[in-house]
């Protein structure tokens, strides 16, 4: 017998969810003890950790959706196992996407204020993002209005797609444009070993924890198309069909 | 087919017109010169707002790193939350189908 939502996602998901959480705890003490506060920020520089973790996250699982929208125009919709699971993969990171979008642009303005004595100015990273998290919002906006249909699944996986180009400007800005943001981590951005350990550990922490959440999702969206199976064979079985 | 295959094309021809104009603009001197730091590459008015009045601080460093951090996790738990709700519904749904479904001689 079933007894909660959690006992019933199985062992992937589960092992998935137990090691985010360890990877989690583990993040939070590499970076509330193990960082040294830095000279400049004080402690508010603590928010760059997760802040910056999930903004690569949401880059990735973004980059994935457009790509899983490129892979299913490239189907043209065909229905089949494989088109299914390219459409629900890139509902689902869209969707976490999303989440780790908003995790940015809350916690962005917070870090600004005491980094740059603003909540929020118009300088290319932050605009770009913030465009880009507006437009897979737009995206899953689509896809819920569209529903099985696969002109709308057609038309939502385009737009998903106009979104890969503004990934990699988000990426770049800061070296083309310059811009309020510091220096890009991977290129010396960062220097103190013990602050490298505390970013890596919210890195893997944020990448366990999208994983989790990226699966969870996929399971939903199996769910919703065995249900749709189900209706279609009452239907045939129901008098008069 | 061609319902799926006509605005994807469409959205596909867009993206390279934008990427096109994109890169011609990147190449543009007047943006952004090859030389020099790319701190100073461009000043397009994007530092609006930036140094223009010292910051008033009323709110402590540390309630700031409470509240983002406070954020992050509630909007994560939030979607958990709504995730294993959907689950639920969803899971019950399926269950009540199968049910009807292997009831012989019913609808």
């Amino acid at each position: 017998m079933r007894t909660g939502w959690f006992e019933d996602v199985k062992n992937p998901v589960a092992g998935l969810a137990v090691a985010a959480a360890v990877a989690v705890v583990a993040a939070l003490v590499a970076v509330f003890f193990v960082a040294p506060r830095e000279a400049t920020l004080g402690i508010s520089q603590k928010i760059f950790y997760f802040h910056v973790a999930s903004a690569i996250h949401m880059m990735v699982l973004f980059a994935l959706c457009g790509l899983c929208g490129l892979a299913y125009l490239g189907m043209r919709g065909r229905p089949g196992r494989w088109t299914a699971v390219v459409d629900g993969l890139g509902v689902a990171a869209a969707e976490v996407g999303v989440v780790l979008g908003a995790v940015v642009l809350v916690t962005g303005p917070l870090w600004a204020r005491k980094a740059w004595g603003t909540w929020w100015t118009w300088e290319p990273r932050l605009t770009l993002s913030l465009m880009v998290f507006l437009l897979f919002l737009a995206y899953l906006a689509l896809r819920a209005f569209a529903g099985s249909d696969r002109f709308g699944r057609g038309v939502a996986s385009g737009l998903a797609v106009v979104g890969l180009p503004a990934l990699y400007f988000i990426h770049f800005a800061v070296e083309r444009w310059g811009g309020a943001h510091p220096q890009v981590v991977f290129k010396g951005g960062l220097q103190n070993p013990d602050m490298q350990v505390a970013f890596y550990a919210s890195l893997l922490a944020m990448s366990l924890v999208s994983a989790t959440l990226v699966v969870l999702r996929l399971r939903i969206e199996r769910l919703k198309g065995r249900l749709d199976a189900l209706y279609l064979a009452l239907d045939r079985r129901s008098p008069g069909a | 087919m061609d319902s799926v295959r006509g605005p994807g094309f469409r959205a596909a021809a867009v993206i390279g017109c934008v990427v096109a104009g994109l890169f011609l603009a990147r190449a543009s001197p007047a943006q952004a010169p090859a030389d020099g730091p790319a701190a100073h590459a461009w000043d397009g008015g994007w530092k609006a707002g930036l140094g223009e009045e010292p910051a008033r601080e009323t709110v402590s460093s540390e309630a700031m790193v409470v509240a983002a951090y406070a954020a992050l996790w509630v909007l994560l738990l939030l979607y958990v939350v709504r995730l294993s709700m959907e689950l639920k519904a969803l899971r019950r749904d399926t269950e009540e189908l199968r049910r009807r479904l292997d009831e012989p001689g019913k609808s």
